[in-house]
């Protein structure tokens, strides 16, 4: 096995046991662990505390539960987080943050502290008005008040320099998962829609520090691998996220190259840097400031489309993906102008609706073969 | 206006409103689009002309015209799943007309989320769509039972800040002495809002709880201005003449109902007639009481936490205890939730809500599906049945 090999399989194993990986974690070291909902939650604040940040996206689980409080026409990701919550599998974490990201999100919250009442969960409101001198230091409020609250709960303090200190690992970290993303365009036929999922799912479950060591090393060993750019079309992917596995294996089938991506779950976490401030909760939202293109964040200019027209550029990429999780309605609202600007600018794009729990992609691969030969005939 | 009953001045009001709208776009005034709980006394402050949106979605699906305009947006690719409000409004951007009449086109838009993240997207499209500037207010959502000081400090910087946007979109100084009229106006007429809705914990109601549905175009559409202290004054008048005679909707009240959500716009006949022809009145709502907002006039922090008070902006605990409150304030027998399937904000609390509170009172919960506007989602059948359901359930109750 190539030591490629070895770090990929690693990173499946990670993104596919996060429950282990949280259990391993406070066994080994005896530290705190704190679960943080999607989207926008600066991780730094529990990494500063000396705590394991873990990515609550929901996951493959039978929705049962989850019925009692939520009805029918709930995402699916929101579906799952209120199932593994209603079932325990939270309990293991010392506390939960949740940021009011969309509609759902305001309620899944409260439901989860009826459903699992030990488990704390942390409201977290990020701003609209993200830009103005107001948005800048609420949001710093916002994090300064749940370093407060973690403290409370789990007696783990942030200071200024832990958080600087957090910062600027997660900027590296940021940086380099932007570097992989572009070698890894140039080895398709390495790393595959499935694996590139697996780079960026494991770094939910281990510290940063432990997932930027793997990743700069798979970049490494990747960039000395001749360039491959793949048989079948290169596109990039929108969305929230790209999963279930059976998904990114149909991707896989057809020869799909995910060239670049605007995946919630993905770059939409990575490709802000964050700012220099003496206050490192300023730079927190600094950054907040700076980020744009996610359906989850305000934008009256709507620069989403444009931003993903850049990134086909940038990769000439053949066409986009766009993949929209059924009752996400902020996705939702954001397709027809990225509809739009794709069609302005002469790029093709597929739209498919997915749901985290499918049980069967089937109905998907006629329009992920036609889509594929469209492209490839161009 | 002295002769005329609180429903008919609100009809009168409501098409006057839209008139005076068109015209005054017409005479060159500034036109906002506005959501429905936004502080709206800084426009009143600026003379800008504020048209709602959501007003004139449910008054077109009042008029049968919802799908008309529905169809337009989704065939520009929105969703089924998003808002019907908004994809009405947004087909109706597009059609420029409507079968509740035309509104005119905005200079500006005014927008704030204490409602719901809904808003946000939905102005920002209309922001993109007719390149008109957006103000934003965001009123953050409440997971504590209190705001905390830093989000009403961000509340106000963002007052503030909507003060300099409007001086640069109008091109004039802000009028403070406006401002602050319109500040007691509100208030005003907020309270009288209160006191009109509060008439429904008599014995027997002396309303069909359905008419505030009405009357609320004005509470929205003219909070902060003297129109709205005038009707709201003729309102609180009548029903407390009611009062004072004993009078009741009902001949004979049998269920006193509490309805919590949006109604169903196309069909509120529906509703109405499966209440009346079973006794049953609709003592109480939810809906109605989000604009019931009252603050100190000289504090724009008690302003701001008084626009983030509304049920839909608040934790769980609020809407329980909210919810309780009426029950037993309203002496209420059962409760009707709208699971609108436009509104996920409100409806996935609904399941735990209605567990709770039949828990804690004993008063029995039914839960219908429909949609505020999209008549697609809803089935008369179905909710004659659940409303029947719920009438049986309190009959076994008493027995």
């Amino acid at each position: 096995m190539s030591r490629i090999d070895e770090i990929l399989k690693e990173m499946e194993y990670i993104a596919h046991h996060p429950a282990k990986m949280v259990m391993k974690w406070k066994s080994e070291t005896g530290k705190k662990a704190v679960g943080i909902a999607p989207i926008h939650c600066a991780e730094e604040v529990v990494h500063a505390a000396g705590m394991l940040p873990v990515g609550l996206w929901g996951g493959q689980t039978t929705i049962m539960r989850a019925t009692e409080y939520l009805q029918a026409f709930c995402c699916s990701v929101a579906k799952a987080i209120m199932e593994l919550s209603a079932a325990g599998a939270y309990k293991h974490l010392d506390a939960i943050i949740f940021p009011e990201t969309c509609d759902t999100f305001r309620v899944i919250p409260l439901m989860m502290r009826l459903a699992d009442p030990l488990t704390p969960v942390i409201g977290l409101v990020l701003p609209d008005n993200r830009k103005i001198q107001a948005g800048i230091e609420y949001t710093a409020n916002e994090y300064r008040t749940i370093a407060k609250k973690l403290e409370e709960i789990t007696g783990n303090k942030v200071t200024d320099e832990s958080l600087h200190a957090s910062i600027e690992l997660y900027n590296r970290h940021h940086a380099a998962m932007m570097r992989f993303f572009d070698v890894a365009a140039e080895h398709a036929d390495v790393i595959t829609p499935y694996w590139r999922h697996q780079v960026v799912k494991s770094s939910y479950y281990v510290l940063k520090e432990k997932h930027l060591a793997m990743v700069e090393e798979l970049t490494a060993e990747l960039s000395a691998l001749p360039v491959n750019k793949g048989k079948g079309p290169r596109v990039v992917v929108t969305g929230i996220m790209t999963e279930p596995d059976n998904l990114l294996h149909l991707f896989g089938e057809f020869g799909y190259t995910f060239v670049a991506d605007d995946l919630a779950q993905s770059s939409r976490q990575f490709r802000t840097p964050t700012p220099e401030d003496p206050d490192p909760f300023i730079r927190l939202g600094k950054r907040f400031a700076a980020f744009e293109g996610c359906s989850c964040v305000c934008d009256p200019e709507k620069l989403r489309g444009k931003i993903i027209v850049d990134m086909v550029k940038k990769q000439q990429a053949d066409g986009v993906v766009v993949l929209i999780m059924k009752f996400c309605d902020p996705e939702e609202y954001d397709y027809p102008f990225i509809k739009q600007d794709l069609e302005a600018a002469g790029i093709p794009h597929l739209y498919l609706e997915i749901e985290q729990q499918m049980d069967s992609v089937e109905q998907l691969r006629t329009r992920l073969q036609a889509f594929s030969e469209m492209l490839m005939a161009k | 206006m002295n002769k005329l009953t609180a429903k008919e001045a609100v009809k009168k009001l409501q098409a006057e409103y839209y008139e005076e709208a068109n015209r005054a776009h017409e005479e060159g005034k500034l036109v906002a689009w506005v959501t429905s709980i936004a502080p709206r006394e800084f426009l009143e402050a600026m003379d800008i002309v504020t048209i709602y949106p959501e007003n004139h979605a449910a008054a077109i699906a009042a008029k049968k015209g919802s799908m008309e305009m529905i169809e337009i947006a989704e065939s520009m690719g929105y969703s089924a799943d998003i808002c019907s409000y908004a994809r009405v409004n947004l087909g109706y951007v597009e059609k420029g007309d409507s079968a509740a009449g035309k509104v005119p086109y905005p200079d500006l838009l005014f927008c704030c989320n204490n409602i719901c993240d809904t808003v946000t997207k939905w102005y920002e499209i209309l922001s993109r769509r007719l390149n008109v500037p957006l103000i934003m207010i965001d009123l953050p959502f409440g997971f504590t039972p209190q705001p905390t000081d830093h989000q009403l400090e961000y509340v106000v910087g963002q007052f503030k800040n909507a003060i300099s946007q409007l001086e640069a979109i109008c091109k004039k100084p802000f009028n403070y002495q406006r401002f602050e009229e319109s500040m007691h106006l509100s208030n005003q007429a907020a309270l009288l809002w209160k006191e009109s809705m509060e008439f429904g914990k008599h014995k027997p109601c002396p309303f069909n709880g359905l008419d505030f549905f009405n009357y609320m175009a004005q509470i929205v559409c003219s909070r902060g201005n003297e129109k709205a202290v005038e009707f709201f004054t003729l309102l609180r008048d009548e029903l407390a003449e009611k009062v004072a005679r004993g009078e009741g909707y009902l001949a004979e009240e049998k269920y006193r109902i509490l309805w919590d959500g949006i109604p169903l716009w196309y069909n509120l006949r529906i509703m109405n007639n499966t209440f009346k022809e079973n006794n049953a009145v609709m003592v109480g709502s939810t809906y109605p009481d989000n604009w019931a907002v009252t603050y100190d006039t000289t504090d724009l922090k008690s302003m701001a936490k008084a626009y983030m008070g509304n049920f839909s902006n608040r934790e769980f605990t609020f809407r329980f205890h909210n919810m309780l409150r009426m029950v037993r304030d309203y002496s209420i027998d059962g409760v009707v939730m709208h699971s609108n399937r436009s509104c996920k904000n409100q409806d996935f609390a609904q399941y735990a809500l209605a567990r709770e509170i039949t828990k804690v009172t004993g008063v029995p919960v039914t839960i219908v599906d429909g949609d505020q506007d999209d008549p697609r989602a809803f089935s008369e059948a179905q909710y004659v049945t659940r409303i029947q359901a719920l009438f049986e359930t309190i009959d076994r109750s008493r027995n």
